[in-house]
Parts: structure tokens; C-alpha cells; sequence
């Protein structure tokens, strides 16, 4: 068996993360979730996850504070991000990217994409079905 | 033929010509009738007297003309008229005082008959001398001529001084009544040089305009004739002797009337030019007023006030208004009572009065123009108006409308006034151009605003429906991709996520449209009669199932007559703000919901003990998307357009709906009004 990448899921939609978080439960990841930007701060310092699935309208701490948290010194090396959001439109995409994520995804999104997108960010051949 | 022409139009060389006809048929006549008329007649020594002492008065008042006030002196023919006058008063002092017998039996002075003639001829010398000097010098600027003429005065004066000190070895001028010889010579030599001086100093006053020389030119014209008494032969106290005399009156107040009239002329003009001056400078500063209000904040009532008000009294119309064209409105500015300045719409303009006030035209003025004025402007005019002047309010080639000054009476317009006039017109047009300007930079950014506002709302629109839509499909494409490996429940809880995210959704869609139908012109409501009781009870039963850990408390005043209004979105409103009321409360508690009388309205209350709204959000939570965003509240789902549903609906009833609160975790209130159904009958119906 594969080496398990953690996961950290940062959305406050209930549904969204839900979906997310059984998805992503079931390809095999270790699943972490946070519904807002300091909970998920707090999360990447206790325990850095391998990659973080970011939504950008959040409570507390929005998405992009959480971004340059991440890519700031505090975190090293750095954490893969993956943009999860309803916003889309091509000032924010164009921002996202040029902070360096590694994939900026537009819900709604299947789980298939979301998944390709995970371990496409993870540099993983993409887990077979079981 | 012209030139004669335009001399004859002059009054002093008319006046000059009559004297002349006049004095030829008298010495016409005088020479005819001589015979009959040269016996001496008897002495009147009074008639001397006044003769001289009128002349010594007129002479002097001359002088004082001359010289004195105005400084008239600066003009050398001035200078020279009044230093002969002056001169010549002397002498003829003197003349008087050695006359024998005038003042004192054998003269005053002297007792030689001999030396008062030397002193008449040397007077009249005197006077021939200066103003033929004054004629001949005038040309020639003043300078050093004062001092020659003060000299030549004095020498006069001491000429005639001489002649009474060294009078016994003075040639005899006179003897027996008549002239001598040496006498006649004299008097030829002095009518020679009043002739001369009398065309020179009418052609100098042809040609410079000097009217001293041309009174002058006149006076001497007479005393050309009292010289003229050696060519008839005349002795003392004969009729011509008593004529001649006479005429020297006459030459001397011909010179001191012309003097005076012009005097007068002159004084007139004067002030005529001090009013003028006094009226320009008002003008500049009512200008001046104008042109600072329009360069600073562009105040057009008060720009329209100020001109109209100046426009009013500087230029004393009896009506004064400003028609100024609006949005093919027509406004009237004008004078009320007690000096205010309104503007009131001009009651259906008419197709000419909008023409009129919309293209420039050219001013117009005068009586004859005031009947050819248009009847509407005419109107404005006064319908009593005997003349107008109506100005265009024109500024970069767009009228903006006409000043229109009204008169009861016939009255001449300076060109001053009428420029006056334009200008303030023009300030008027600067400023209601600025308007404009400023209106329509208001208009487009308004626009730009409102393009803004319409981008972002699409952009919270689409974020809004992605969300559900992302529920949507990532949670069937999960159960698609990993269903089989998934156990029951959690399959049956994600269909149920499903269908809860395709309700959200299509709630979303349904209140979306809701709202597009209150901007696209209001949203359509039924109004009939509601039984509030009846609508809460309704209300109560679908809400009171979901609301396991609340107690609602309804409270319904019996006594309530029924509303006016659209009982289906009168529920919606209800069932929103319940909704609000439990979602928002999830620790449970109570949630009252009161319906009573107060101040004629029926009001609605509905309150909670649950998360409270901040005080700065109070405001904006009826906005569209608009979410109390904390801790607490970010679990709770909704689509931020309940509430701007709420107040659309209540705003199409003519009610009002706003919301308190005493802070975040104390629970809120929302509160709307209704009408009673009596009270909407004998109103008019709500927009």
C-alpha cells in the first residue's frame, strides 16, 4: 500500500465539505477539515497535511490570508494547494494562480475532478478504484 | 452748400447772424430817420449810471466766470476774455468815477470832461485788445500766457491810471458833443479791430468748439456798432447816443448769458456723467456678485435671485423675469411681494414659448419691438407693458431662455443698460451651463455606478447558485463513483443532501425572480381584505412543526379590523421572518409574534432571544446577499434575499419594516407596518 498523504479540507459550506471529505475518505486519504481560516491555520500548524483544498470565501480568515499563511516561512517546505470555490471569476483565478496553487478548481466540481486535481497536486499517479 | 448747412444748424453762429441783420437794419434805419432824430436831447445823467454800472457788473461777473470756478482759465481763450473783463471793469470804474457829475458835481476823480473820454476809449481799447488776443492765442497752449495776459491787464489798469494823472497834456478826444478827429480815428481803429476779433474768435469756435469765442464773436459784433456812432455822426445825448449805450448792455449779457447757459450745460453734464458712473459701478458690482457666486459653488437659485433681483432694480423694470428652459420645463423667475425671488413652472408652456427659450435669438427692445414681441413673451412682459426688453440667456451656442424686463412706461435704453442686460443673461446661461455639466457628470457616473453594482450582483448571483450546485453534483458524483462501497445510511444521506441543495437552489431561483419583478417596476400585488388573525393561525401551523426546541408565542389584538393587502405575500412575509427568528435562535427559546394597533397603522413585531444583529449591520440586513456574518451564524444557510424579500413586499404596501436589536447573542426584532382596510378606502391606492 501506498504511502497515506494527509488531506486538509478548509470550507464552511456543510455540504460541500461533506462531499469532499467522503470523497477524498474513500480514494484513501487521511481526511482533515476545517470550517474556517483560523481553524485551518491552527490546523496546518499542529499538524501539516500534505496538501490543503482551499475555499476562498471563509469566515475569520478568509482564503487568501490562509494562502499566504501557507506559503509564508512559518510553513516549510511548502504546502500544495488545491482552490476549491464558487467564485469564478478570471481576476480571482488569475491571483490564485500567480500565488502558486497548484490547481484552482470552480464548483461545482465532480468528485472525479476533484480527486485528479488532489493527486495531480501530490505528484501520485491517481489511486486505482478498490 | 454743406458745410453753410451744417454752420447755419449751429445756435451761436445763427445767433451770431441774427445779430448781425438785426444791428444792419438798425443802422438802416438810423441812418434814414438820422435827420429827425440828431437834435441833443435832455441829459439823463441816471441812464449813464445804470449803463455803466450794469456793465461794470456784467464785466465783472464775466470775469469771475472766466476765471474763477472750474478753472476755466486753463483754456487760454478763458484767460484772456476774463483778464480783458477784468481789465475793462477796472477802467470802467474809473470811467464812472470821473465822469462830471455822476458821482459828484465836476467828476469824482477829475473835473476834465476830456479824461473820462480818454478812459471810455481806453476801456473799449482794452476789451477789443483781449478778445482779439483770446481769439488769435487759443490755439496755443496756456503756459506762459498767464503771465502775459496778467501783465497786459495790469498795463490797461495803469494806462488808465496814467491818463487821469497826466490828463492836462492828453490830446483832446472829444469837443462840444462829438468826436475830434483824433477821437473818430480811435473809435474807427476800435470797430476795425472788433470786426476783426469777431470773425476771428466765430472761426475759431467753428473750428475748435470753443463756444467763449463764439459768445464772444457775438458781443463784439455789437460793440462793432456802438462804435459805429462816429459813421452816423452822432453827438452826446442824441437818440443814437442813448441807442449805442443801450447795446452795450446787450453785448454784455449776450456773453454773460451764453456763459451761464453753458455753465448750466456743463453742470448737467457733470452730474448726468456722476449718475452714469455711479449707475456703471452699481452695475460692475452686481456683475462682480454674480460672477463669484457662478465661479463658486454654483448655487443656480441664487445665481437666477441675483439676476433677476439686479436685473429688477438696476435697470428699473417694473417686471422683471427670467424664463429658463428645464427638461422642456419651463420655470419663471421672478419678483413676488415683499422683494423675495421664487420660480414657478410656467403653466403648460406652449409650443412658442419652448421654441422660443430654445433657440438663440437676438435681443429685443423698443416700443415698436415690444408690439412685435410674441404674444407669450408679451405676457411675461406684463400685459400692460408699454415696452420690453428681452434678452437671450445663450452660452456656447445653447439657449437656455430669455430675460424679459417689462415697462409701463416709454423708456430709452442706453447701450450701457442693454449690455448690462446681456451680461447678466450671460451669467445666467454660464451657470445654468455649469448645471447641466455637473448634472450630466452626475448622470454618467450614477450610470458607471450602477454598471458596477450589476456586475457585482451577477458575480454574488452566480457564487450564490454555485454553491447548491456544487452540493449537488459533488455529492452524486461521489455516490456514482464510490455508491457500492458506501454504506446505506450514508448513501440515503447524501440523496438527502441532494434534495435538500436542489430545494435551496430552486428557492434561490423563485426569489431571484421575485426580486427582478420588483426592479423591472414593482412587484404585482393583489390587495383585498386580510384577516391577520386568521393568515397568523395559517402561518403557525407550518412553522410550529419546525420549531421542536422554540416556543412561539402569538399574540393577535382581537379588536384588529382587517388589512389592506396581498394575503399571499403578506405569508410569505411572515413565514421569512419566523423562519429568521428560529434559524437564528439555535439555542431555542422563545419567539413572540405580536399583531396590534398603534398610531392608526397595524404593526407587526416578531422577536427572538437568539444571535442578535451588530448595531453598524442594522441597516444593510435588507440588502440583497446581505448575511450577518460570525461565528455562529456562518453554520446557518440562507441565501441573504429573505429579508430584501420582506421589505419589497412591505414597501409595495405602503408599509415600512426595519429591524432592532440590542446586540450580538440578545436576541433581534423585526417589526412592519400595515394600513387598516378603512383607512386604504378613503386613500388612493398604493403604487
Amino acid at each position: 500500500m501506498q504511502q497515506q498523504h494527509t488531506v486538509l479540507i478548509v470550507e464552511d459550506d456543510t455540504d460541500l465539505l461533506r462531499f469532499a471529505e467522503v470523497a477524498l475518505g474513500m480514494d484513501g486519504y487521511a481526511v482533515q477539515v476545517a470550517t474556517d481560516g483560523e481553524q485551518a491555520m491552527a490546523m496546518v500548524r499542529a499538524r501539516r497535511p500534505d496538501l490543503v483544498v482551499l475555499d476562498l470565501r471563509l469566515p475569520l480568515a478568509d482564503g487568501w490570508q490562509v494562502l499566504s499563511f501557507l506559503q509564508s516561512d512559518a510553513v516549510q517546505p511548502t504546502v500544495p494547494v488545491v482552490v476549491l470555490t464558487a467564485t469564478a471569476g478570471p481576476r480571482e483565478r488569475d491571483r490564485a494562480l500567480a500565488a502558486g496553487v497548484a490547481d484552482y478548481l470552480v464548483k461545482p466540481v465532480s468528485a472525479d475532478k476533484l480527486l485528479d486535481a488532489v493527486a495531480r497536486a501530490l505528484g501520485i499517479s491517481r489511486p486505482h478504484d478498490h | 452748400v454743406e458745410s453753410v448747412r451744417r454752420a447755419m444748424a449751429d445756435p451761436i453762429v445763427r445767433l451770431y447772424l441774427a445779430t448781425a441783420a438785426g444791428l444792419a437794419a438798425l443802422l438802416v434805419v438810423g441812418l434814414w430817420s438820422w435827420s429827425a432824430t440828431a437834435q441833443p436831447r435832455e441829459v439823463l445823467p441816471w441812464s449813464v449810471a445804470t449803463v455803466e454800472g450794469l456793465s461794470l457788473l456784467a464785466g465783472i461777473s464775466i470775469a469771475f466766470l472766466c476765471l474763477g470756478r472750474y478753472q476755466a482759465a486753463r483754456e487760454p481763450a478763458a484767460l484772456w476774455v476774463g483778464v480783458a473783463f477784468l481789465a475793462n471793469g477796472v477802467l470802467t470804474l474809473l470811467y464812472i468815477l470821473s465822469w462830471p457829475g455822476l458821482v459828484r458835481y465836476g467828476g469824482f476823480l477829475t473835473d476834465n470832461p476830456n479824461t473820462a473820454h480818454w478812459l471810455y476809449l481806453l476801456k473799449w481799447t482794452t476789451l477789443a485788445a483781449g478778445l482779439l488776443t483770446a481769439a488769435l492765442l487759443s490755439a496755443r497752449p496756456v503756459g506762459r500766457q498767464v503771465v502775459l495776459a496778467v501783465g497786459a491787464g495790469a498795463a490797461a489798469v495803469l494806462a488808465g491810471v496814467l491818463v487821469i494823472l497826466v490828463e492836462d497834456q492828453l490830446a483832446l478826444v472829444e469837443e462840444r458833443g462829438r468826436w475830434t478827429s483824433a477821437g473818430e480815428y480811435w473809435s474807427w481803429a476800435l470797430a476795425l479791430a472788433f470786426v476783426v476779433g469777431s470773425v476771428l474768435a466765430l472761426r475759431r469756435y467753428r473750428q475748435a468748439g470753443d463756444y467763449l469765442l463764439g459768445y464772444a464773436a457775438v458781443a463784439q459784433l455789437v460793440a462793432v456798432f456802438i462804435m459805429a456812432e462816429t459813421l452816423v455822426g452822432a453827438q452826446r445825448y442824441d437818440s443814437w447816443w442813448y441807442i449805442s449805450r443801450t447795446l452795450v448792455i446787450v453785448g454784455y449779457l449776450i456773453l454773460l448769458v451764453g456763459l451761464l447757459s453753458e455753465y448750466v450745460g456743463l453742470y448737467r453734464r457733470e452730474r448726468d456723467r456722476a449718475e452714469e458712473a455711479r449707475r456703471a459701478l452699481a452695475e460692475s458690482e452686481a456683475l462682480r456678485e454674480i460672477a463669484q457666486e457662478v465661479a463658486g459653488a454654483g448655487d443656480v437659485k441664487r445665481v437666477m435671485e441675483l439676476v433677476v433681483k439686479h436685473a429688477h432694480n438696476l435697470l428699473g423694470a417694473d417686471r422683471a423675469t427670467l424664463l429658463v428652459l428645464e427638461d422642456e420645463q419651463a420655470l419663471a423667475w421672478r419678483v413676488k411681494e415683499e422683494a423675495t425671488i421664487e420660480a414657478e413652472p410656467v403653466a403648460t408652456p406652449s409650443a412658442e414659448v419652448l421654441r422660443l427659450l430654445g433657440a438663440p435669438h437676438g435681443p429685443t427692445v423698443g416700443d415698436e419691438a415690444t408690439q412685435a414681441l410674441p404674444e407669450p413673451l408679451r405676457a411675461v412682459a406684463g400685459a400692460d407693458a408699454r415696452e420690453a426688453l428681452a434678452v437671450p440667456v445663450v452660452a456656447g451656442g445653447t439657449s437656455y431662455g430669455t430675460l424679459v424686463l417689462g415697462y409701463g412706461a416709454l423708456r430709452p435704453f442706453a447701450a450701457r443698460e442693454h449690455g448690462f442686460a446681456e451680461a447678466l443673461a450671460g451669467q445666467a446661461a454660464l451657470s445654468l451651463e455649469q448645471a447641466r455639466a455637473r448634472r450630466e457628470a452626475a448622470q454618467a457616473e450614477a450610470a458607471r455606478e450602477a454598471d458596477r453594482l450589476k456586475g457585482e450582483l451577477l458575480a454574488t448571483v452566480s457564487h450564490e447558485l454555485r454553491t447548491p450546485l456544487g452540493a449537488i453534483k459533488g455529492h452524486a458524483t461521489t455516490l456514482a463513483r464510490f455508491g457500492t462501497r458506501m454504506p446505506l445510511e450514508q448513501q440515503h444521506e447524501f440523496l438527502e443532501t441532494i434534495d435538500r441543495a436542489t430545494d435551496r437552489l430552486s428557492e434561490l431561483i423563485d426569489n431571484l425572480l421575485l426580486l427582478q419583478r420588483v426592479d423591472a417596476g414593482g412587484l404585482p400585488i393583489h390587495l383585498e381584505p386580510v384577516d391577520l388573525s386568521g393568515l397568523v393561525e395559517e402561518v403557525l401551523a407550518e412553522v410550529g412543526a419546525r420549531a421542536a426546541r422554540h416556543e412561539i408565542v402569538a399574540t393577535v389584538d382581537p379588536a384588529l379590523p382587517p388589512v389592506y393587502g396581498d394575503g399571499l405575500r403578506l405569508r410569505q412575509v411572515l413565514l421569512n421572518l419566523l423562519d429568521n427568528a428560529l434559524k437564528y435562535s439555535p439555542d431555542g427559546g422563545a419567539v413572540h409574534l405580536d399583531v396590534k394597533g398603534e398610531a392608526g397603522d397595524v404593526l407587526v413585531a416578531v422577536r427572538d432571544e437568539g444571535l442578535g444583529i451588530p448595531p453598524e449591520q442594522l441597516g444593510q440586513i435588507f440588502e440583497r446577499f446581505h448575511r450577518v456574518d460570525s461565528n455562529r451564524t456562518r453554520a446557518i444557510r440562507g441565501t441573504g434575499l429573505g429579508l430584501a424579500i420582506c421589505n419589497a413586499i412591505v414597501e409595495a404596501h405602503g408599509g415600512r419594516i426595519w429591524a432592532e436589536s440590542a446586540g450580538e447573542g440578545r436576541g433581534s426584532a423585526f417589526y412592519f407596518t400595515l394600513r387598516p382596510w378603512e383607512d386604504r378606502c378613503s386613500n388612493s391606492t398604493p403604487s
